[in-house]
């Protein structure tokens, strides 16, 4: 499983939303996407899974080219995960999960037995098979996030894009949700995500992306390009990033936050 | 909530079914002729079996011709008007979406002065209101491809625009209309009622309501998923837009095809889908038949009051708006969180 993204280039009503992105994500990678507020991450996720179309460039996977494919063979490779959410209407988790299971099964099918097998894998993979006949407008924030994790797995699909899969999320669900995504990539999975704090990038990706201006602005491990010049070059905000644990992990810490102290 | 607590949706679809059954022979005995149950059951098997009739042969053409397809045309209407509100919500992703919102009922009613307006015949009527009815939508679903930005949202903003234009239309139409016989029939019209049903009215919306219902039942696991909306239902696999066009013009189908006989019945196809989905949940693959089934139930109640509690009919869409809103207040106050 791949992903490769070249020399993509994106207008909305004339105005360049992305210019010139390229990169590439193998199987058991987590990709994280930085960059401020309104730089293009959603647009480059809607390319990716075939909403927009009308791009210049390359967004292929598996060296397939996306563009080429129906939208129920794309969904059988690529999986979206959105920001938690409440519906308009009222569904169980149960229910909720077995949507993943349209790809797999033909145009003018309902889910039966087999569907409900894979559906309720899934939530056990992720730990919420007791949540099954919950309601799911009816919870948390971060048992949503799950449910809709669980949906994208029901899907099968080894590529996960998530759209800043913690916003709104306390810190515990926020840990929750992104150690269950990390332990995803043990499985086999691929995982680009959007994220705002890069904190998270520098804990749990294994590349990181940052865009600028809709351009890709430094791409690499985290520790050799997440830097303080980038951060401040990204969000316009002075960081001290430290070192901890014999460099196992990194931390961003606002220089206001320390003259403050 | 333990699993084996849970309503089996197979069940409440068994027992609506055994409901619509029970209300439909019930409804046949009713009204200002009264038909008891024995009579009912001879009437009935003397087509396949011969019986020496015990009952007199006026009730037996007034069971044929207007009790059973009028019976027919409310099981039908009924259906229909349910249905058709449950894909525009589901679509939509919008509780408050009714058949109507593209429409269909204020072509249909422009169709229909138009044609009483010009003496036509009941048939014609019908004709006439189906006509205008798609047209109506038709040119809503037009104007809104024309828009760039979201496609959902330009296609309710045009409808209440193309609504507001037929319903000028209509009012221009009245006040040319002559205020003895037209007019009233006009007015009588849109208060909508199964009174007039016949035989015609059956085999000329029999046909199309078919048509527009099958995609509705094929395609109704694909309306679940459109619900999280246009991103997520493409990530799934749905092919939204196709899907969306598909539900769109079988449901303008069943409701013109509806309204067109039976005048503005409103309400029912607002009300039906809410009551259904407390009933068996929001998942469209029990959620249509249990509309359909509903739907029949409810619009066969209120036209047995329609027509046996007063000695002169009420129509039925006054009937219906006296239950439907109140019924709305009372959802939205307190259990809003349900709706």
């Amino acid at each position: 499983m791949s992903i490769s993204v070249e020399h993509l280039n994106f207008s909305y009503c004339d105005r360049p939303v992305l210019e010139d992105v390229s990169f590439r994500a193998v199987c058991g990678e987590v990709v994280c996407i930085i960059g401020p507020n309104g730089v293009g991450k959603s647009t480059l996720f809607r390319c990716i899974l075939g909403i927009i179309n009308n791009y210049s460039g390359i967004a292929k996977i598996n060296e397939i080219e996306i563009k080429t494919l129906k939208p129920k063979q794309l969904a059988r490779l690529i999986a979206y995960i959105p920001q938690s959410h409440t519906p308009a209407f009222h569904y169980s988790v149960l229910d909720m999960t077995l949507m993943g299971t349209t790809a797999q099964m033909s145009a003018f099918a309902t889910p039966r037995k087999q569907e409900i097998i894979v559906a309720e894998e899934a939530l056990k993979i992720l730990d919420i098979y007791h949540l099954r006949d919950r309601d799911f407008t009816k919870m948390s924030g971060g048992e949503r996030q799950l449910v809709l994790i669980a949906r994208a797995l029901a899907q099968q699909a080894k590529v996960l894009i998530m759209d800043e899969p913690t916003a709104n999320l306390d810190y515990g669900n926020q840990i929750l949700v992104l150690e269950q995504v990390k332990h995803l990539t043990s499985k086999g999975y691929t995982i680009i995500q959007s994220t705002h704090q890069p904190e998270q990038a520098l804990y749990y990706a294994d590349y990181v992306i940052a865009l600028k201006d809709g351009r890709v602005y430094a791409a690499g491990k985290p520790h050799d390009v997440m830097d303080e010049e980038l951060i401040f070059n990204l969000y316009g905000v002075r960081v001290k990033i430290q070192s901890l644990f014999d460099d196992k992990i990194r931390m961003c810490i606002p220089e206001d936050v320390l003259l403050h102290r | 909530m333990k699993k084996n607590t849970r309503k089996s949706p197979k069940r409440v679809l068994i027992v609506l079914g055994l409901l619509l059954l029970l209300v439909a022979l019930f409804s046949l005995t009713l009204g200002r002729y009264p038909i008891s149950l024995n009579e009912l059951v001879g009437i009935i098997s003397s087509q396949v079996i011969f019986i020496k009739p015990f009952w007199d042969e006026k009730m037996e053409i007034i069971f044929w011709n207007v009790r059973l397809p009028r019976i027919i045309l409310a099981i039908l209407v009924g259906s229909c008007l349910s249905v058709a509100g449950a894909c525009f919500q589901g679509i939509f992703q919008n509780p408050m979406a009714s058949p109507d919102i593209l429409g269909a009922s204020t072509g249909a009613a422009f169709g229909a002065a138009l044609a009483i307006l010009n003496h036509a015949s009941k048939a014609m009527i019908s004709v006439s209101a189906f006509f205008f009815s798609i047209l109506c939508v038709g040119i809503v679903y037009l104007v809104s491809q024309k828009s760039m930005g979201n496609k959902i949202l330009a296609l309710v903003l045009s409808g209440i625009m193309v609504s507001s234009l037929f319903n000028a239309g209509t009012s221009f139409l009245k006040l040319a209309a002559d205020p003895m016989d037209e007019l009233p029939a006009i007015t009588y019209w849109m208060m909508g009622s199964l009174s007039g049903a016949s035989v015609k009215d059956i085999r000329f919306v029999f046909p199309l309501m078919c048509i527009g219902i099958f995609p509705i039942i094929l395609l109704r696991w694909k309306i679940t998923v459109i619900t999280m909306g246009e991103e997520e239902a493409r990530a799934m696999g749905v092919n939204t837009g196709l899907v969306r066009l598909i539900i769109i013009i079988s449901a303008t189908l069943i409701t013109a095809a509806s309204v067109s006989v039976s005048g503005m019945i409103g309400w029912v196809g607002l009300v039906i889908p809410h009551l259904s989905r407390r009933l068996i949940g929001s998942n469209y693959k029990y959620l249509i038949p249990a509309t359909i089934l509903f739907g029949a139930i409810f619009l066969l109640i209120v036209d047995n009051v329609s027509r046996n509690v007063l000695t002169s009919e009420i129509p039925i869409g006054i009937l219906t708006a006296f239950i439907g809103a109140p019924f709305f207040l009372y959802l939205l106050s307190g259990r809003g969180d349900k709706l």
